[in-house]
């Protein structure tokens, strides 16, 4: 009896020991910035161009006649916790607090104060959502969500201002220039953490979006890829054609269904990513040209670039950019791996 | 993911504090963000008691999302035909949104802002519609703004297979959304 009572406490106190050291692994191990620098360049881009378009129509959104007038949008999320910092800015100043804004999204996405600037992105990416209810779509819940895992790790840390002026500052002081490259930064437990939310984040979005789905008789009998081809309010590319392919029609539905419901699990497999990852780029892509929702499909595009395995873009980034400083710089990034170079690296 | 070595646990008391801190955080952010789209009706009393304790902190960071994308299932859509009349007697008419309207996410704006109208509370129905038409009264110069709701449903595969077109006649269904004085 006590042989028994021992081992399950054996096991259980393995089963926790395994769990932390793999947790601790799983969120802090140090990895190269340089993809999340690139997320950053990335989704910088995407806001700073869905900010220029709220400026493109300021005064119909954001002015005292605006569609959703402020005192509406206030009462329409009611006691809620939505902070804008619209509430607060009088008509007359609109185009200056849009023209700071845009500023400060420029200097976060070329990396310039980035600690400072990612806070303020988010803010100001938050600050215009809540401020325009009814006006929202996917782009805006991805652009929030990248903006905010950018402001908690470090995404100024590579390819960026703040990495130029650092290296300079570095050189200046007499510090070894490989150790300074500006396109091999050092490992960094943050960026992993901020990868990994991301990458744990589209899982739960996936998941929740195939999920939702099966809710939906269309999704079962096969013509939900049709009801989104021949709405023409969305419309951008005509593929009624599909009308006298029926089964191709059904057969989109499924495969979307499946491939969102299976993504959570099948793109942790080092074999099955590359084609999980291409999964997302074809439905991505038809997203953008058959309905013309290219944002959100070029935003979701930058969250499966969280997937990607750091290192290896580090050593192409780090290759293409600074050769005189790759090979010292990058291989100590590399050499400890367990795995061949050619399988992508995930624990 | 990565070839680096794990770091050690850290050794003074209060990073050791920050340290379990940011994993306290780490459990309670992932399981709000499942809790969040898992509360999306139908859901259950536990699951929405959870959502009750995690949506004010989902809400600061607009985290609160169901991710229902085309889900349950591709609908109709909704589109506003407007009519200004002017102090003249003139009147100028219109429907939003506009296919022609360019930047495509500016028309996806405003796409959203009539598809928007069947999930605003009932409460603040009628202050939406009137908030429409008050922009469109200023945006028009107009004394006066009749709204109307368009509903575009969709023809079936056999119906094109048939030769009806996306847009036909029949496929719009009109519902007076009210006539609004304009307020200056």
């Amino acid at each position: 009896m006590s042989r028994l009572i021992a081992a399950i406490l054996n096991y259980l106190v393995r089963l926790v020991r395994t769990t932390a050291d793999c947790w601790q692994q799983f969120w802090f191990t140090p990895v190269s910035p340089t993809l999340l620098g690139i997320i950053r360049l990335c989704a910088g881009s995407m806001l700073v161009y869905t900010h220029a378009v709220w400026g493109t129509a300021l005064e119909d959104f954001f002015g005292p006649h605006a569609w959703v007038t402020r005192d509406l949008a206030r009462a329409y999320h009611g006691e809620d916790d939505a902070f804008s910092f619209w509430w607060w800015v009088a008509p007359e100043s609109a185009a200056t607090a849009h023209a700071v804004c845009m500023v400060l999204l420029v200097m976060f996405t070329v990396g310039f104060a980035t600690r400072l600037t990612s806070i303020a992105a988010f803010a100001i990416t938050v600050s215009y959502i809540y401020r325009v209810p009814g006006a929202l779509f996917g782009l805006d819940k991805i652009n929030a969500m990248l903006a905010l895992y950018l402001a908690i790790g470090p995404s100024g840390a590579a390819l960026s201002v703040d990495r130029w002026i650092r290296t300079r500052l570095a050189r200046r002081r007499g510090a070894d220039r490989a150790a300074t490259g500006f396109w091999t930064p050092p490992p960094s437990a943050g960026a992993n953490l901020s990868l990994r939310l991301i990458q744990v984040h589209m899982c739960v979005i996936y998941f929740f979006a195939g999920l939702t789905k099966l809710q939906g008789p269309a999704w079962w009998d096969g013509q939900a890829l049709w009801m989104a081809f021949a709405n023409q309010e969305y419309q951008t590319l005509d593929m009624t054609w599909i009308a006298w392919y029926p089964h191709l029609a059904n057969l989109f539905t499924h495969v979307s269904v499946a491939w969102e419901l299976s993504f959570c699990v099948l793109v942790w497999r080092p074999l099955l990513r590359p084609l999980v990852l291409l999964g997302a780029v074809v439905l991505h892509a038809g997203i953008g040209v058959c309905l013309g929702m290219w944002t959100f499909a070029l935003i979701m595009l930058v969250g499966c670039m969280s997937f990607l395995p750091p290192d290896a873009v580090a050593r192409i980034v780090a290759g293409r950019g600074d050769r005189s400083t790759a090979d010292s710089a990058a291989s100590p990034l590399l050499s400890p791996s367990p795995v061949t170079p050619s399988e992508p690296v995930l624990r | 993911m990565t070839a680096h070595a794990a770091p050690k646990p850290p050794r003074s008391w209060w990073r050791r504090l920050g340290f379990a801190l940011v994993n306290v955080w780490l459990v309670v952010h992932l399981a709000a963000i499942v809790i969040a789209p898992a509360s999306v009706s139908p859901s259950s009393p536990l699951i929405r008691s959870a959502w009750d304790q995690v949506h004010p902190y989902l809400q600061t960071l607009y985290l609160n999302h169901g991710y229902n994308f085309f889900a349950p299932q591709p609908g109709e859509s909704t589109l506003v035909g407007w009519e200004v009349t002017r102090d003249d007697g003139s009147t100028e008419s219109g429907r939003f949104p506009d296919r022609s309207m360019f930047p495509r996410l500016l028309y996806h704006r405003h796409f959203m802002l009539t598809e928007s109208l069947g999930f605003v509370p009932p409460p603040l129905k009628l202050k939406w519609h009137e908030s429409y038409a008050q922009h469109l009264c200023h945006t028009h110069d107009g004394q006066q703004v009749r709204l109307e709701r368009i509903t575009h449903l969709l023809p079936s595969m056999q119906m094109v297979r048939a030769g009806v077109p996306l847009d036909a006649p029949d496929s719009y269904v009109i519902e007076p959304m009210g006539t609004y004085q304009c307020r200056d």
